[in-house]
């Protein structure tokens, strides 16, 4: 729902999980590899987090799109530590509908 | 000599070794300095009895001493070690307390939004840090901290508790420090705290709780809850879980920017209020540059999930129980500011959050507001690094 209030169609947000889920990721620009990669090891043990990783989002992305990366990343875990507690799903419906439009 | 943390008895220990005492483990000096780690809970990995003749030929350096903590911090330093294999180490933590550029205080200061309310004292690394790119962002961030450290709906002692089971489980040694010290300022003994830290599971339920979620979210049970809301209610159990929410991004966001301790020790909370215009920095497009690299597959555990199992993970969800009553959107507005009411709410983590913790809620909601202004981000992208986390997490939100 979510890839659906980013603006994405049916086809699209199926394509993109499917290639996200299936680990392959080659076909993402080297940055969205990068910052895919570093959100993965920042979920499961933060504290691994070394300077050689922050170094290499910012080779794709430069400083400041770095931060932009590491707080957004960081953003997802008080958003899932919530919906985890109390096992709130996401919508069955499209809660933004109306107020989107898609992209191809 | 560098010290990085206030050890007060270790400049008559430093004069004594450097007057030719001995420091071996087995003597006085040696002792005192084992009593002293373990008062106050740094180890103790080496003590270099200063006999090092060639070394004070060559160079002559008086005797030395280093201290490092449990965290490789060095307290205090001088003599051959410093000359010697550890320098490069030494100056590497002695230049770079982050992995990326600090603003000074005074750059920081004229960087952030106007201060409305408070003075201008020090601020924390992180924000010397994420203050150039995010401005607005770090004000909010700053605000909310304030809020969960001392206006928080939830008892000091328990919220100092909550935040330290948090950042031990994290391994974030700086908001660990920084819980610690808001227990010892709200009166807490060191032994109460030290029990925080043991492990098993001879937390009360709450704390539990709270590590659960911090660790492996997903492993929290029906009845894990439904206890919490039985003894301590659904409000509270709400601020609790946004304290641990909280807990769960500081944290990451403080370790991603490798910060590790404040210079001077961890700060009090600070009641900073700032204006809402900030001066949001010019930024470069987002990269979109197509993938020239040769294909890569993640690890077994990434590929247990198939895509399908994903998906039927996922309705599953949707049918679950909620383990919380969602308030109505009419309960909800009635707390919310009037140019929040114009438009409803109907996303349940919205609801649960804004219904029952409105100020935490709200500076919550800062934050993320200030964030999507600031960074614009591109939203599939956004969403996409949202996905990786969740499938990272299993949680299927």
């Amino acid at each position: 729902m979510l890839l659906a209030v980013a603006g994405l169609n049916e086809d699209a947000i199926a394509e993109r999980t499917r290639k996200l889920a299936e680990g392959d990721w080659s076909g993402f620009s080297a940055g969205e590899r990068a910052a895919y990669s570093f959100a993965r090891k920042q979920a499961k043990a933060p504290v691994s987090i070394r300077a050689d990783d922050v170094d290499e989002l910012v080779k794709h992305f430069g400083v400041e799109r770095t931060i932009d990366v590491i707080w957004w990343n960081s953003r997802c875990h008080y958003m899932t530590r919530v919906a985890d507690a109390f096992q709130l799903p996401l919508e069955r419906e499209n809660v933004f509908q109306g107020r989107i439009t898609p992209k191809k | 000599m560098p010290t990085r943390r206030r050890l007060p008895v270790l400049p008559l220990v430093m004069v004594a070794i450097a007057a030719g005492a001995d420091a071996s483990a087995t003597s006085p000096i040696g002792n005192a300095l084992n009593r002293r780690a373990a008062l106050t809970q740094i180890t103790l990995p080496a003590i270099d009895d200063c006999d090092d003749r060639v070394g004070h030929c060559l160079f002559g350096r008086p005797g030395q001493l280093c201290v490092i903590d449990g965290q490789e911090c060095v307290a205090a330093q001088g003599g051959r070690r410093f000359f010697d294999c550890n320098l490069r180490v030494n100056e590497t933590q002695a230049s770079s307390p982050a992995f990326l550029p600090l603003l000074t205080q005074e750059e920081a200061w004229q960087t952030l939004p106007a201060l409305e309310h408070g003075t201008k004292d020090r601020l924390p690394l992180w924000a010397l840090a994420t203050a150039k790119a995010l401005p607005g962002t770090t004000a909010a961030v700053l605000e909310l901290e304030y809020r969960h450290r001392a206006l928080s709906p939830l008892d000091a002692v328990l919220r100092g508790q909550i935040r330290l089971v948090a950042a031990h489980a994290n391994r974030c040694g700086y908001t660990q420090a920084q819980a610690e010290a808001d227990l010892r300022r709200g009166g807490a003994p060191d032994a109460d705290i030290k029990k925080l830290l043991e492990k098993g599971d001879n937390l009360p339920p709450v704390l539990r709780c709270a590590r659960k979620l911090t660790v492996a979210a997903y492993t929290v049970t029906d009845a894990e809850v439904a206890e919490l809301v039985k003894s301590i209610g659904e409000k509270q159990l709400v601020a609790v879980v946004q304290l641990v929410a909280f807990a769960n991004f500081q944290d990451r966001l403080v370790l991603a920017l490798g910060i590790s301790r404040e210079p001077d020790g961890p700060l009090p909370p600070r009641d900073w209020r700032f204006a809402k215009e900030s001066k949001a920095m010019e930024r470069p497009a987002w990269p979109t540059a197509p993938a020239k690299a040769a294909p890569m597959k993640l690890d077994a555990e990434w590929r247990s999930f198939s895509f399908s199992d994903l998906k039927k993970n996922m309705e599953v969800q949707k049918e679950r129980p909620l383990r919380i009553r969602v308030p109505t959107w009419d309960e909800v507005k009635v707390s919310l500011p009037p140019e929040s009411q114009k438009r409803e709410l109907r996303i349940k983590w919205s609801l649960v959050c804004m219904g029952y913790q409105p100020e935490l809620a709200q500076g919550w909601s800062a934050c993320t507001k200030a964030f999507r202004d600031e960074a614009a981000m591109d939203r599939v992208f956004e969403e996409s690094l949202f996905w990786v986390v969740t499938r990272t997490l299993q949680c299927f939100y």
